[in-house]
């Protein structure tokens, strides 16, 4: 079966320079870009913004959303490694925060009679010569379900890990999590989400002051002779 | 068929309760024996004869959950925690021969119940309900 065409036998709505212009941006958009199409475009950004975050990514027009680049990647922010993006100001506020709460713990403990010792390769702190403990900070995702990861992967297995959650990147501490990890499998992850945050209750605090109470030592008295 | 479909339904709830009921039976159990432990470290330490041998090991101070000078009041956070303060300070002692004779002499069955409790909350996951047969590598709480 075959049609008659009549280009031009109706007034168009748009003009005909417009339609070529969405037609062709509608072909692009068909089209299945490759990996290294889609980490062009990143660059791109990158360099016209001199930054990348996944609020940048969301709002360029011509660049697919996080979500796209979730799926080809895994995560945006591998996206980001894979460019050579590091967010640095990310990692700088995380460093910033931990070393905070290393600084409180050394005080604190040390007040309570206790000591600490602080080794600042693998940032693990060694308290009363007995206990390991690390400070981690946790994000909560921005993408997928509302959940915050804790775990470690050191050499040295700490025997508690305090997470610090933040609600939002560069936010300020919401709560901590004091975990028995010397309890758990070594390189385990614990993932606490909103709905269920009440089983974690009994190891989550507003402040550090029950740990530091844990940590708390009483000097003994020699034997009389 | 609907008949079925309910009786099944029927029998999952109480299957679920059972187990909801088992775990907390289960995590009651846990604090109890770990409070027990607690007290009796609590005693060992206030032994004189025990408190000279921690001083010979250079032992100048102990966790205050374990001294009975303070008064210490269960925090608010899980016991399994109170435990890893009170294994990393007594464990060392399980494993001297010296102390290790000692402790069995004067607390026989002390030892055995300290290294039980700390498989059993190795084994079981010192999280309350934690689901069992699934990779132990992410543990979803």
């Amino acid at each position: 079966m075959s049609g008659i065409r009549g280009v031009g036998a109706y007034e168009a709505i748009v003009s005909g320079e417009r339609f070529e212009q969405a037609r062709k941006r509608l072909a692009d958009l068909a089209r299945a870009r490759t990996e290294n199409d889609l980490l062009d475009l990143l660059t791109a950004l990158w360099c016209r913004h001199g930054h990348l975050s996944t609020a940048l990514v969301e709002a360029a027009p011509h660049i697919p959303g996080a979500v796209a680049y979730a799926r080809r990647f895994g995560s945006i922010a591998k996206a980001f490694r894979l460019i050579g993006f590091r967010n640095r100001e990310n990692i700088g506020n995380n460093a910033d925060l931990r070393k905070a709460i290393i600084k409180d713990v050394v005080e604190q403990v040390t007040k309570r009679g206790g000591y600490v010792e602080t080794s600042p390769w693998n940032k693990q702190l060694i308290i009363n010569g007995e206990m390991k403990v690390n400070v981690f900070i946790s994000r909560l995702k921005s993408t997928g379900p509302r959940i915050w990861q804790f775990g470690y992967v050191s050499k040295s297995k700490p025997d508690i890990l305090i997470g610090a959650r933040i609600a939002e990147r560069a936010g300020p501490i919401v709560d901590y999590f004091i975990l028995p990890f010397m309890l758990l499998p070594h390189g385990s992850w614990v993932t606490a989400s909103v709905s269920s945050g009440v089983r974690l209750e009994r190891f989550r605090s507003t402040t550090l002051v029950p740990f530091y109470d844990l940590c708390a030592r009483i000097p003994v008295a020699g034997p009389k002779w | 068929m609907v008949d079925l479909r309910d009786t099944r339904r029927a029998e999952a709830r109480k299957r679920r309760v059972l187990e909801r009921l088992g775990a907390d039976q289960r995590e009651l159990n846990k604090h109890l024996r770990i409070g027990r432990a607690l007290d009796q470290m609590r005693l060992i330490l206030a032994d004189e004869t025990f408190g000279n041998l921690v001083h010979n090991h250079g032992i100048q101070s102990v966790p205050g959950l374990l001294s009975q000078e303070n008064s210490f009041v269960a925090g608010a956070l899980d016991r399994s925690l109170d435990f890893i303060v009170a294994w990393r300070f007594f464990s060392p002692f399980i494993y001297d021969p010296v102390t290790a004779v000692f402790l069995e002499t004067r607390w026989p069955g002390f030892a055995l119940e300290l290294r039980d409790i700390f498989i059993s909350i190795v084994a079981d996951g010192p999280f309350p309900h934690e689901l069992r047969g699934r990779d132990r590598r992410t543990i979803g709480i």
